[in-house]
C-alpha cells in the first residue's frame, strides 16, 4: 500500500520531468548510435599513397594487388619521396608504399626487388593491422611471381600451402557485433545510477525527504520504492536498445532471449542499487553526480572490458575491474550474443550479479537513517 | 460566519489539559552540537497534551535543531526527549509514523498536482481511501485549494504551497503536529487561512508544537518559549509577557548588537526618483504586471505591498532593467531602463529575498568585489569599504567567510553592498524575511537612515507591522494597483486598526 | 578595467577556495592520465596459441615454430582433439588455434594442395583481426620458403623473382598504445575541465541568485565571462606542466614545440569554455548543468579521434567529426608530440579551432543576455 504510493509518486515526478526522462530514454540511445557507428577498429578503406619510382607494368600490378585486396584504396599518386612524408604528416595517408626506380628491372632478372611500406604508427591498434595485411599482400605477390617464374621454366606445381582461417562467433569480425552487447553493459551502468542517486538526493537538498522521516516510511521501503520506478525505466531503456542493437544494427543474438532479459533485470537492480547507496554518502546534487561518475560512469567505460580488454591490464587493475558489475554482465552479454552458450557457461557471472545486488541494497538500508543529522 | 481562527470571533478557549495526564512532549537536559558547535545547551521542556505551543528567538538560537529534536529526526548530544510516551531515539520509528510535522524546507514533490500530493501524503500515512475523501473536502474547503486541485504544485503562490503543506500533515489527524515557520515568506491573506485551519486542528483537542519569528502568532499560543542561544530563556503564556510579545522579545533580546548609525552624506534630490507608467509586463498568456502607475521622491521609502504572486518581484525587475517591459514607461533615477538599462545600474542598488552574496567569500571580499564592479577604485574604494563594514556592523568580521555568519549577519551585509555605491534609488525584496523582530527592526532603522540621506528606497515586505514606516504604501494584487497612500490614510479609509486589517479587507473585496 | 579586474579577483579567490574543485582539475591531468595508460591498451601481444598437430612430421613442427618464434605469440598449448580447442577458445584461454592436417608434410613436399587451419574467436574483433593477420604473414612467409626449397629440390635455379617488403612504422615505430593513450587524456582532460568548470561556474550563480546581483551592477557580460574562464584556463594551463613530465616518462618523444602545444592547449580550454557558457544558457540549475554536460561531452570525447581513429568510422561521422574542436586539439598534439610538425603542417587546424570557438563564444554570449539571471 504504502510502498505502491511511493511507486507511484516517484513515477510522476519522472514523467513529469523532461530533461530527467530525456537522458533516461535518449542518451542512452543517442550514444549507442554515435557508438555502434563511431567505435569501429575495423581496417577497410585504407588510405594509401603509392610513390612509384619504376612506372612500369610490373610495378603497377603490385600496386593492383593492393587494391584487389579490397582493403586498401590508392587515394595519391606522389612524384617524390618528400611529398609521401609530408602526407603523412598531415594525416592524409595512412600507408605510403614506395617502389624503387629499378625494381620491374631487378625482377626481370631474378633478383629480390624490395619495396618499402611508410605506416603511420600514431595509433598502434589499426597501424598493426595495417601493416600486417600490406605484408601479406607483397608476400603473396612475390609469391605469385616466383610460381609464374618456376613455370616459365617448366616446374609446374599442383598446388601450396595455404591457409584457411575460420572464425567462430563473429564470422563476419564486425566490431560492432562486439560494441553492441558490450554497450548494454556500459549504458545500463552509466546512467540508471545517476539518475537513481540524484532522485534521493534532490529530495535530500529540497528537504522534502525530512517529511518522509517524519512518516511510518521505513527506510528499506523507501528505497524500494526509489529503486523499482528506476530498475523499470533501466529495464525498459534495455529492451529499447536491445531492440535498435538487433534490428538496426543487426548484431544476432545467438543465445537464449529470456537468459539475456533475465540477466539484464538482475543488472539493473545492482547498477540502481548502487545509485542508491551513491545517494547515502552524499549530500548535494553536485556530489552526487561526481561520485556517480567516479564510481560507474568511468569504470563502466574504461574497466569493465566493453573495450579494452581486461587482460592486457595490470594485475591489480584487473582485480579493481571486479568491483563493478559491469565487468560480469559485459561477459554474460557477449557470451549469450556472440557464442550463444547457455546458463552453464555464465552461471558464475549470473551469481556475482544476485550477490551485488543483495549487497549493495543491504548496504544501503543501514546506511539510510532517518535522521537529518 | 466565523471561523475559530478569525480574529473577530470570540477569544478562543483552548480545552484544558487533564491534570496528571502523560505530556505529549517531555525533554530533559537536551543538548546537540555539530561539529562542536553548540546548537542547543540543555533543555528542560514540558508540553502538555492538547497545548498550542509557540518557539521564538532570534536566528540562530535553535528552534529548528530543537523542533527536529521533538520529531526524533535528530538524536540529541545529551539528554532526552520523550514524545507521545515513547524516547526519540529507541521509539523513533514509532514517534515519526504518528506525528504530523512541516517542515520549514520546501515539502511538496513540485511535479505532483495539488490532488496527487495529498494522496500521496495520505497513503503514506496509511489513511484509507473513504477517510481520505471525506477529510480532503475538508481541508480543500478550509484552504481554498479546491480549485486547484489539478495544478502542479509548483505553480502554485509560495502561500498557496505553504496551505497546501499543511494540509498534507493533517491529513491522517496527527495527536502531535510540529511546525517549523509554517508562515515564512506567506502573505497576510494566507496567513490568516493558514491559522483558521491550524485552530480548526487545535480545537478538537490536538497538540501543536510550532516555531515562529511573527509575535502576533506566538500570542495566540497558550505557552510560549522564547530560545537564545541554544537556552530557553523565558516559558510562559503570552500574557505573562505583557502587553505586547514584540516588545517583551526586544526588552528580553537587548544585548543583540543594534547597527550602529551611519552618517551617509546627502544626495541632491530633485523631483522623481521612479516614474512608473502604465506598466504592464506578459508572460506568454498570464499578465504579471497590469498597467501599474505610480511613483517615488528622492529620500522617500514605498513600500510595494501584496500577496504572492501579485506582481511585486517582476516589478522590481523590471525597474532594475533585469527584465524588460512589454509595455509602459519607467524611468529610474531620471534614465529610461527598458532604453539603456546599463546607463542606469550604476544609480541603482537592489538587494533581493535570496541576500544574494558569495558565501565563499570573506566579508570584505564580498564588498570589495561589489565596490569593484561598480567601477571604485583607489583611495575611493578604500573609504567605501570601511564605510560598509560600518554600516553593516562587521568591522569585526571582516574576514569572516560570509557562509560562517547568521542569517541576520549576511543580510546587513547584502545591505551595506546594495548602497556602496551611494545609489539614487534602493530595491529592496522581501529584505527582512525570515529575520527575528530584533534585527528587523534594526534593519528598518538603517534603511530610514538611508532614505534621509536622499536616496529613494522601493521595499516589499510581508510584515505589515514593518510596513507602518514607509512613508507611502502601495496594494497590488494580481498585477493591479489597488491602493496607494500614506499608511495611515489607508488605514482610515479601508478600516481596521492596522494596515494588515487593511491589507486583508482590500484583498477581499478584490478577490 | 577595475570592474574586469574587481571581477577577476573574485573568480580567482573564489575558484582557489574552491579545493575539490583544483584537486579535480589535477586528478584529471595527472592521476587519471597515467591509470588509464597504464591500465587500458588494445595491444595484441603475447597470445596464447592452441596447437593442434594431426601429422607430427619436423615440417609440422616447423611451421609451428615459426609461430613461437615472433613477440607476438607467447605460449603454445599443445592440443589432443578438436573438441579441446572449442574449450579452449570458449573460455578466452587460447586466442588461436592452428590445425594441422594430417598428410600436411607428404602434400606440401610433393607441391601438392595442403591447407593449414586456422581457427580464431571473432569476439573481439580487433584481436582476431589482429592474429589472423599475424597468422597469415607467417604462412605466407612459410609456404614461400617452401617453394624455394621445392625449386631448389627439383634442380632449378637458386634466383627467382622476389618482391621483400621493409615496413617502417612511422612516429611509433613500436607500436606502443601508451603514446597514443597519453597524449589522448590529456586532450580529454581539457575537454572536461573546460566544459564543466565554466558551466558549473556559471550555473551556480544563476542557482544562489548573484547572477540577478551581477546584472544590476554596471559589470558588462562578456567581463562576467571573462572573469569566470580566467581561474580554469589558468589551473588547466598550469597542469600540462606535470601532464607533459607523465607523458615523457612514458616515453613520448615530444618532437615538436613546447610553446605550440601550450598554445593549442589555452585555445582549446577557451573554445571548451565557450561551450560551457552555452551548455549554462539551457540549464536551470546544477543538477541540469552537468547532465547536459555529459550530454555534450561523450559524444564529443568518442566521436574526435580520441579513442579510435576518426578515419575509423563511417563517412557521415567523419563530416560530422569537423565540427568538432577536440578533433583538431587530437590531431595537433599527435602531430606535435609524436610527429615533430609545427606550425606550417598545423595552422588549418589552428585555424579551425579558432573559428569554432570564435562561433561559440559570440552565440554564447548572445544566449547569456536573455539567460543568465531566468
Amino acid at each position: 500500500m504504502i510502498l505502491a504510493a511511493l511507486v507511484r509518486k516517484e513515477w510522476l515526478e519522472i514523467v513529469r520531468d523532461p530533461i530527467t526522462l530525456g537522458v533516461a530514454i535518449f542518451l542512452p540511445l543517442i550514444l549507442l548510435f554515435v557508438f555502434g557507428y563511431g567505435i569501429s577498429l575495423d581496417v577497410e578503406d585504407v588510405r594509401l599513397g603509392v610513390y612509384d619510382q619504376d612506372r612500369t607494368q610490373a610495378s603497377e600490378r603490385l600496386v593492383e594487388a593492393f587494391t584487389a585486396s579490397g582493403y586498401f584504396r590508392v587515394t595519391r599518386r606522389f612524384p617524390s619521396l618528400d611529398e609521401a612524408a609530408q602526407a603523412l604528416d598531415r594525416g592524409r595517408v595512412t600507408v605510403a608504399l614506395v617502389i624503387p626506380p629499378d625494381f620491374s628491372r631487378l625482377l626481370a632478372a631474378d633478383r629480390t626487388a624490395p619495396v618499402q611500406l611508410l605506416v603511420d604508427g600514431t595509433f598502434s591498434p589499426t597501424a598493426l593491422i595495417v601493416s600486417n595485411y600490406a605484408t601479406a599482400i607483397v608476400n603473396t605477390h612475390s609469391m605469385a611471381l616466383a610460381e609464374r617464374r618456376l613455370e616459365t621454366l617448366g616446374l609446374r606445381m599442383p598446388g601450396r600451402v595455404s591457409v584457411a582461417s575460420r572464425v567462430w562467433y563473429n564470422a563476419p569480425m564486425r566490431s560492432v557485433n562486439y560494441i553492441v552487447p558490450g554497450l548494454f553493459a556500459v549504458l545500463l551502468m552509466a546512467f540508471p545510477p545517476m539518475l537513481t542517486a540524484l532522485a534521493i538526493v534532490r529530495e535530500k537538498e529540497r528537504g522534502t525527504i525530512e517529511q518522509i522521516y517524519v512518516s511510518p516510511v521505513s527506510a528499506p521501503l523507501y528505497i524500494l520504492g526509489k529503486v523499482l520506478p528506476y530498475a523499470a525505466i533501466a529495464f525498459v531503456e534495455m529492451l529499447l536498445i536491445l531492440t535498435v542493437g538487433t534490428f538496426w544494427f543487426q548484431v544476432p543474438l545467438q543465445g537464449s532471449l529470456a537468459l539475456l532479459l533475465g540477466a539484464s533485470l538482475l543488472y539493473v537492480l545492482a547498477t540502481v542499487g548502487i545509485g542508491v547507496f551513491v545517494s547515502t554518502i552524499t549530500r548535494t546534487q553536485v556530489g552526487a553526480v561526481f561520485l556517480s561518475l567516479v564510481v560507474t560512469l568511468m569504470p563502466s567505460f574504461l574497466f569493465s572490458g566493453f573495450l579494452f580488454p581486461i587482460s592486457t591490464m595490470p594485475y591489480m587493475m584487473q582485480l579493481y575491474t571486479y568491483v563493478f558489475p559491469a565487468r560480469y554482465f559485459n561477459d554474460i552479454s557477449r557470451d549469450l550474443f556472440l557464442k550463444g552458450v547457455g546458463i552453464e557457461y555464465i552461471w558464475w557471472n549470473v551469481l556475482l550479479l544476485v550477490l551485488y545486488a543483495a549487497v549493495i541494497f543491504i548496504a544501503a538500508s543501514l546506511r539510510l537513517k532517518k535522521k537529518v543529522a | 460566519m466565523t471561523f475559530p481562527g478569525d480574529p473577530n470571533a470570540a477569544p478562543f478557549v483552548s480545552p484544558r489539559p487533564q491534570p496528571g495526564a502523560a505530556p505529549a512532549v517531555a525533554i530533559r537536559g537536551l543538548a546537540r552540537s555539530f561539529r562542536g558547535a553548540a546548537a542547543l545547551r540543555g533543555i528542560d521542556l514540558e508540553i502538555r497534551k492538547g497545548e498550542l505551543f509557540a518557539i521564538i528567538g532570534p536566528d540562530g538560537s535553535g528552534k529548528t535543531t530543537l523542533i527536529q529534536s521533538i520529531c526524533a529526526i535528530l538524536d540529541p548530544s545529551a539528554g532526552r526527549v520523550t514524545v507521545l510516551g515513547w524516547d526519540s531515539v529507541a521509539g523513533a520509528a514509532r514517534i515519526t509514523s504518528t506525528i504530523g510535522y512541516m517542515s520549514q524546507a520546501y515539502s511538496l514533490y513540485g511535479d505532483l498536482t495539488v490532488a496527487e500530493n495529498l494522496e500521496f501524503f495520505a497513503a503514506v500515512r496509511g489513511v484509507s481511501a473513504e477517510l481520505l475523501a471525506e477529510r480532503r473536502d475538508k481541508l480543500l474547503r478550509f484552504s481554498g485549494l479546491a480549485p486547484f486541485l489539478t495544478r502542479a504544485t509548483k505553480a502554485l503562490s509560495g502561500g498557496m504551497q505553504k496551505k497546501l503543506a499543511l494540509c498534507c500533515s493533517l491529513v491522517h489527524e496527527p495527536e502531535l503536529l510540529v511546525l517549523d515557520e509554517p508562515t515564512l515568506g506567506v502573505d497576510p491573506l494566507s496567513r490568516r487561512e493558514l491559522w483558521r485551519m491550524l485552530a480548526e486542528h487545535h480545537a478538537s483537542g490536538k497538540t501543536i508544537v510550532l516555531a515562529t519569528s511573527f509575535m502576533d502568532e506566538a500570542a495566540r499560543a497558550d505557552r510560549v518559549a522564547m530560545l537564545s542561544a541554544g537556552l530557553i530563556l523565558a516559558c510562559a503564556p503570552p500574557a505573562e509577557f505583557g502587553d505586547d510579545l514584540e516588545a517583551a522579545f526586544k526588552a528580553k533580546l537587548r544585548a543583540a548588537p543594534s547597527l550602529p548609525s551611519v552618517a551617509l552624506p546627502a544626495r541632491p534630490s530633485e523631483g522623481a526618483a521612479i516614474e512608473v507608467a502604465n506598466l504592464v509586463k506578459t508572460f506568454g498568456k498570464f499578465t504579471a504586471v497590469d498597467s501599474v502607475s505610480f511613483s517615488v521622491r528622492c529620500g522617500e521609502v514605498f513600500g510595494l505591498l501584496g500577496p504572492n504572486g501579485s506582481g511585486k518581484s517582476t516589478t522590481i525587475r523590471i525597474l532594475c532593467g533585469i527584465l524588460p517591459p512589454t509595455a509602459g514607461v519607467v524611468r529610474v533615477a531620471g534614465i529610461n531602463v527598458a532604453v539603456s538599462p546599463e546607463a542606469a545600474r550604476g544609480r541603482i542598488g537592489y538587494m533581493s529575498q535570496k541576500f544574494s552574496l558569495y558565501f565563499d567569500l570573506t566579508v570584505e571580499e564580498n564588498i570589495r568585489f561589489f565596490a569593484g564592479a561598480y567601477g571604485l577604485e583607489g583611495q575611493d574604494m578604500e573609504e567605501r569599504v570601511r564605510w560598509a563594514l560600518g554600516l553593516a556592523g562587521l568591522a569585526g568580521e571582516r574576514h569572516a567567510l560570509v557562509r560562517r555568519l547568521s542569517g541576520a549577519l549576511r543580510q546587513r551585509l547584502a545591505l551595506a553592498c546594495a548602497v556602496l555605491h551611494r545609489p539614487a534609488v534602493l530595491f529592496l525584496d522581501e529584505p527582512t524575511s525570515g529575520v527575528d523582530p530584533v534585527t528587523r527592526a534594526s534593519f528598518w532603522r538603517s534603511i530610514a537612515a538611508i532614505a534621509r540621506a536622499g536616496t529613494a528606497v522601493l521595499v516589499t515586505t510581508h510584515y505589515l507591522r514593518e510596513a507602518e514606516g514607509c512613508d507611502r504604501v502601495a496594494f497590488i494584487s494580481r498585477g493591479r494597483l489597488l491602493a496607494l497612500d500614506a499608511p495611515a490614510r489607508i488605514r482610515a479609509r479601508h478600516g481596521g486598526a492596522s494596515l494588515e486589517d487593511a491589507f486583508v479587507r482590500l484583498m477581499e473585496a478584490a478577490a | 578595467m577595475g570592474r574586469l579586474k574587481a571581477a577577476l579577483k573574485k573568480e580567482f579567490l573564489q575558484f582557489l577556495r574552491d579545493r575539490m574543485l583544483i584537486i579535480l582539475i589535477l586528478w584529471t591531468y595527472t592521476v587519471e592520465v597515467v591509470v588509464c595508460t597504464v591500465a587500458l591498451s588494445f595491444d595484441v601481444r603475447n597470445l596464447t596459441l592452441a596447437l593442434h598437430d594431426q601429422d607430427r612430421t619436423q615440417l609440422s613442427r616447423e611451421l609451428a615454430e615459426r609461430f613461437t618464434a615472433t613477440e607476438y605469440f607467447g605460449r603454445m598449448l599443445p592440443v589432443a582433439s578438436p573438441g579441446e580447442i572449442d574449450r579452449l577458445l570458449d573460455r578466452g584461454e587460447a586466442d588461436l588455434a592452428l590445425v594441422v592436417p594430417p598428410d600436411f608434410s607428404r602434400r606440401a613436399l610433393a607441391g601438392e594442395p595442403a591447407e593449414v587451419q586456422v581457427v580464431l574467436s571473432g569476439v573481439n574483433s580487433n584481436t582476431a583481426n589482429t592474429a589472423r593477420g599475424y597468422a597469415n604473414v607467417i604462412i605466407e612467409r612459410f609456404a614461400h620458403d617452401l617453394l624455394r626449397s621445392h625449386a631448389a629440390a627439383h634442380g632449378y635455379p637458386p634466383m627467382l623473382p622476389e618482391v621483400s617488403a621493409q615496413t617502417r612504422i612511422w612516429y611509433n615505430p613500436e607500436l606502443r598504445f601508451q603514446h597514443f593513450m597519453v597524449i589522448s587524456m590529456i586532450v580529454i582532460a581539457a575537454l572536461m575541465v573546460g566544459i564543466i568548470t565554466t558551466a558549473a561556474g556559471l550555473v551556480r550563480e544563476k542557482e544562489s541568485g548573484t547572477a540577478e546581483q551581477l546584472m544590476v551592477t554596471p559589470l558588462r557580460r562578456h567581463e562576467i565571462v571573462i572573469a569566470k574562464m580566467a581561474p580554469p584556463l589558468a589551473v588547466g594551463l598550469a597542469a600540462l606542466v606535470p601532464s607533459i613530465a607523465i607523458a615523457l616518462a612514458f616515453g613520448v618523444p615530444l618532437r615538436g614545440s613546447v610553446t605550440l602545444f601550450v598554445l593549442a592547449s589555452a585555445v582549446t580550454l577557451v573554445v571548451c569554455m565557450a561551450i560551457g557558457v552555452f551548455i549554462s544558457t539551457f540549464a536551470a540549475n546544477l543538477q541540469q548543468a552537468l547532465l547536459i554536460s555529459f550530454f555534450v561531452l561523450f559524444p564529443v570525447m568518442f566521436l574526435s579521434g580520441t579513442v579510435v581513429p576518426v578515419e575509423s568510422m563511417p563517412q557521415a561521422l567523419q563530416v560530422i567529426s569537423l565540427a568538432s574542436p577536440i578533433r583538431y586539439y587530437m590531431e595537433i598534439a599527435l602531430g606535435i608530440f609524436l610527429k615533430g610538425v609545427g606550425w606550417s603542417v598545423l595552422w588549418p587546424q589552428f585555424l579551425a579551432l579558432a573559428a569554432i570557438g570564435m562561433a561559440l563564444a559570440g552565440w554564447g554570449l548572445l544566449r547569456l543576455k536573455t539567460r543568465l539571471y531566468a
